[in-house]
This record gives structure tokens, C-alpha cells and sequence, in this order.
């Protein structure tokens, strides 16, 4: 058997008297894609956070690569794209430098990057189709190439684990697709892949399973079925559900 | 220590122009000069976190620690520094808890630094010029203590923010992505917020409390409308920094202004002059 890369059993997250997440299993192995829908508010936003360790559990159990979270000190193993609109912050900074800061958790965290880092910068550029863009700063370019700069910083750690939270909302059709491509050659290549989405789309070949979250529950973990209405989901919110439509209406969740 | 010293004297003899004849001026330039390196190099990262404002609420702070040294009697520059490193460690525990609290919480540590400031500086008697020294800055009567602590912690400064600046940097960028890094987020922004607090302290005495934030954020302000990556925006905030600190402060010798307020102008006028060069390229 082989040791899951995230593995969360009876999860709960509460924010003051709300409760986010309740009583989730959420296991995901090497080289799976796995894509985690639901409407907003639904608590995707807040599953791929606490597997990250950016949100405490008030009860439960985690483990990353099968060791405690608490006791997880190997973060080269996970690459984390968040939701974000756009990659500018108050400072200019280049394709490149932004890509680097990926590096960290790979490299010395002193002095100057080293080559190795460069290179393996310039290689994440490469997989997102960004190379040629690696001198310009960040907040010129369009939303989708900020988006896969985003990907890349990711990618320079060499993660075995992608996890990606709405990494198409707000872009276009065309790039969704060369996104999907990128998505489908990472995959490829045995490194696992949890995509946060509110709807299939262009990934739906590329994703082995689909998890449904419902108000805070897993309503649905299998194969992503098609044509199912995600009514079903919102009639039966604490039974696990055969049949959740894939599609939802553009927005942003938390 | 002689050798020094002969070179010290070497040097200010071979400069060609007449402030160079004072020796006030030449502890004031040294200041102005550190000063100028150092502010910018970590007002960069406020700025990045859209924090320009946390070094104003931190110079508040250390304007209570300033009245402090003078009712207890201890030295103003070290109750300032202090004061300004327990309010920058307050500062970033809040702003943690999140923005609506924190903006409330950051507002009272503000007022709370001024009114505390002038309360004590009421209670110790102190006179109103020796607290508009500390508001507005009194570059012209740097002692050698002074320039020996703007000298260390200048060097401090640009030592963390030089080997440490990848992580900074990738704190301040993104702070959920570096922690997922395995970066120890909450200790590098202590490291952020004490360095900006220490460098307030020495700035303080270069361009006074009410301009303090104006050094570590200007200069940086004006370079990034004209360059492309963080490097070069660190290293032209830096070079600006020392350009408008050094000319700022001769330019008053010789229009006899304040030097505090002339050297922010100085940055201000850069801000200008680099807006306009930005939109001139943006149209060609």
C-alpha cells in the first residue's frame, strides 16, 4: 500500500462559532488528480488550507507523506498555487524573481539563489510555457500569464504534490486549455495533482477522482460523473451523493 | 585608532567645498548618509506588504519612548529604540489577527504613541525645543555616540536585509505560499518589523519622528515607478536614499533650511520628477 501525500480523517475547522469543515476523510495518493468542487462557501478554499497546515484543525487527524503535520518539515514535497487575482505586489518584481521565491523551501534560505535555483526557475518557466517572459515584471503581463508564473513558483521546489486552488477563474477559454495541457503533462510525469475548481471544464479528461463539498461536508468522492444535477447535493446535503453536476456559474469561494 | 583618525581628518581637508570646514557638518553628513542606505533598504519591504503606513505608527511609538528617556532620565535614543521595537512587535501581532481588528488596533497605537509622547514630555518638564528636535529631527547636533549607533545598526540593517533578503522578500510577497515553504513567517515578520524599528530609532535623529516613515518608504517609492524587479528597486531606493539624504542636507547648509524637511522634499521632488518619467515612457 502506499502512503497517501495528504491524509485527513475527521477533520473539523471552526472560525469562532462557524464551522467550516466537519467530520472530512480526504486521502489523496501519489500521482492521482484530483479535483475538489463545490459551490461557494462550500469550504474548498478552507479543505486545501488546512491540508497545507495554514489552518489549524479543532479536531482531527493529519498527516502529510505519512507524518503528523505537526512534525512535516519536508515543504520541498508540496508546491501551493493560491487564489489570488493578480501576482503584483507593491514592488516591481520580475517573472524570475517571483518564480525563485519558490525555491526556498529547496535551497539555502540565505545569501544569494545559486544556480541550481536559477536553473530550476528557468526550467518551471519552461513547463508553463513562460521562458521567453522570465526578465519581465510581473504586473505587466495578462491575468493567465500571471496565473502560470504563479504555477511555476510552484514548480521550482519540484514538488511531488500540486496543489492549486481556482487557478482558472477569471481566465480565458484559449489559455484554460493550454492550462489544461500543462496540467495533463505535469500529471504525467507521476507528481499528484489536487485542483480546486467550480466546475470541470476543460480539466474534466485529465481528473481521476472528484470530491464534492457541501456546506462543509464531503457529499461526494468517486469518479466525476456528468450530466448529474448538483440540486441533488443541495436537497441532500449530508448524505453522500452519486450524482453532482459539474458545472457552476463563475465566481470566487473562500 | 590614530590612523583613523588621520584619515577622518584627510579626507574632510581634501573636500574642496565650505561645509566641509565644520565638523557639526561632517558628523551630520556621515548620518545623513547611513541613514540614507539604511532606511530604504527596509522600508522596501514595507512597502511590497502595502505597509508604507507601519513605520509612521512605529515612529509615534518611539516618540513615547523619547519622552520616556527624558522623565526617567536615561538616554532619549535608546528608551526611543526601545519603545519603537515593543510597538513594531505589537504592530505585527495584530496585524496577524487579521484587518479589521487590526486597522482599529494599529489607530490607537498611533494616537497612543503621540499623546503618551507629549504626556510624559509634560510631566518631565522637558521644553517645547527639545521636543521639536525629536519631531522634526536635529541633524546639525549629531554627536560621535550617535554616528558610532547609526553606524552599527546601518550595518546590521543592510547585513539582514542583504543575506536574508530571498526569504524576506518571499514574506512579504506572499506570506500563505511562504509559510507552505516551511519559512517560519511569524519570526521573519518580527525580524521585519525590529529591523524597521531600529532603523526608526537612528532616523529619527536625521529627520525627526513625523518624517521618519517619509525616509524608509519615499526613495523606494520614487525608484519602483521606473524599474522592473525587486533587485533593482532595492538597490536604486538605496542609491537614492544616500542621493537626496547627502544633497538634502547640504542644499539647507547653504539655503540655511531645516535639514530634515529639506531631504524629505528632496524625496518627494524624486517621487515627482520619477512619475513624470514614468508616464512620459508609458507614452512613447
Amino acid at each position: 500500500m502506499t502512503t497517501p501525500q495528504f491524509h485527513l480523517s475527521g477533520g473539523r475547522v471552526t472560525f469562532g462559532s462557524t464551522v467550516a469543515l466537519d467530520g472530512v476523510h480526504f486521502h489523496l495518493d501519489p500521482g492521482e488528480f484530483v479535483v475538489l468542487l463545490g459551490a461557494n462557501a462550500s469550504g474548498k478554499t478552507t479543505l486545501v488550507k488546512t491540508l497545507l497546515g495554514l489552518i489549524p484543525l479543532s479536531k482531527g487527524r493529519l498527516e502529510l507523506f505519512g507524518t503528523p503535520s505537526n512534525r512535516f518539515r519536508d515543504w520541498g514535497r508540496v508546491g501551493y498555487v493560491p487564489q489570488r487575482a493578480t501576482a503584483a505586489s507593491g514592488v516591481p518584481a520580475s517573472v524570475l524573481e517571483v518564480v525563485l521565491s519558490g525555491r526556498l523551501a529547496r535551497s539555502r534560505k540565505w545569501g544569494p539563489h545559486s544556480k541550481a535555483d536559477a536553473q530550476a526557475a528557468l526550467t518551471a518557466l519552461d513547463q508553463v510555457d513562460m521562458s521567453d517572459h522570465h526578465k519581465k515584471p510581473v504586473e505587466t503581463l495578462s491575468g493567465g500569464q500571471q496565473q502560470r508564473v504563479l504555477i511555476a513558483r510552484a514548480l521550482a521546489g519540484e514538488p511531488d504534490v500540486l496543489v492549486l486552488d481556482e487557478p482558472v477563474s477569471g481566465v480565458d477559454l484559449e489559455h484554460q486549455e493550454s492550462f489544461a495541457a500543462t496540467l495533463r503533462d505535469l500529471n504525467s510525469h507521476g507528481r499528484s495533482v489536487l485542483l480546486v475548481a467550480h466546475a470541470l471544464g476543460v480539466i474534466e479528461p485529465l481528473v481521476g477522482r472528484a470530491v464534492v463539498l457541501t456546506a462543509g461536508k464531503i457529499t461526494y468522492d468517486g469518479k466525476p460523473l456528468r450530466d448529474l444535477h448538483d440540486s441533488h447535493v443541495h436537497h441532500h446535503p449530508h448524505s453522500v451523493e452519486p450524482a453532482p453536476r459539474f458545472s457552476h456559474p463563475a465566481g470566487r469561494s473562500r | 585608532m590614530d590612523a583613523l583618525a588621520g584619515l577622518w581628518d584627510g579626507f574632510w581637508s581634501a573636500c574642496p567645498f565650505e561645509f566641509c570646514r565644520w565638523d557639526f557638518m561632517h558628523r551630520a553628513l556621515v548620518a545623513a548618509a547611513l541613514v540614507g542606505l539604511s532606511a530604504p533598504a527596509i522600508g522596501i519591504f514595507l512597502v511590497q506588504r502595502r505597509l508604507s503606513l507601519m513605520g509612521d505608527g512605529i515612529g509615534h511609538v518611539a516618540f513615547t519612548g523619547v519622552a520616556a528617556g527624558f522623565f526617567f532620565e536615561l538616554l532619549p535614543l535608546v528608551t526611543a529604540i526601545i519603545a519603537a521595537v515593543l510597538g513594531a512587535i505589537a504592530i505585527e501581532l495584530m496585524r496577524e489577527r487579521g484587518r479589521t481588528q487590526g486597522d482599529v488596533a494599529l489607530a490607537v497605537v498611533f494616537y497612543g504613541g503621540i499623546a503618551g509622547g507629549a504626556l510624559l514630555m509634560g510631566l518631565s518638564g522637558t521644553s517645547n525645543s527639545n521636543t521639536l528636535t525629536y519631531l522634526f529631527g536635529a541633524l546639525l547636533t549629531v554627536r560621535e555616540a550617535d554616528i558610532i549607533a547609526a553606524l552599527v545598526i546601518s550595518m546590521c540593517i543592510l547585513a539582514i536585509t542583504t543575506f536574508l533578503r530571498r526569504i524576506l522578500f518571499a514574506v512579504s510577497y506572499d506570506e500563505e505560499v511562504a509559510r507552505v515553504a516551511g519559512i517560519p513567517l511569524r519570526t521573519m515578520n518580527i525580524v521585519i518589523a525590529v529591523a524597521a524599528a531600529i532603523t526608526i530609532g537612528v532616523t529619527m535623529r536625521v529627520v525627526g519622528i513625523l518624517l521618519v516613515s517619509g525616509m524608509l518608504v519615499l526613495p523606494v517609492a520614487a525608484v519602483q515607478q521606473i524599474t522592473h524587479s525587486f533587485n533593482s528597486t532595492f538597490i536604486g531606493g538605496l542609491l537614492l536614499g544616500l542621493t537626496v539624504s547627502v544633497g538634502g542636507l547640504v542644499t539647507s547648509y547653504y539655503v540655511d533650511a531645516p535639514p530634515g524637511a529639506t531631504i524629505v522634499m528632496g524625496a518627494i521632488g524624486a517621487f515627482v520628477l520619477a512619475s513624470g518619467f514614468a508616464r512620459a515612457r508609458a507614452v512613447v
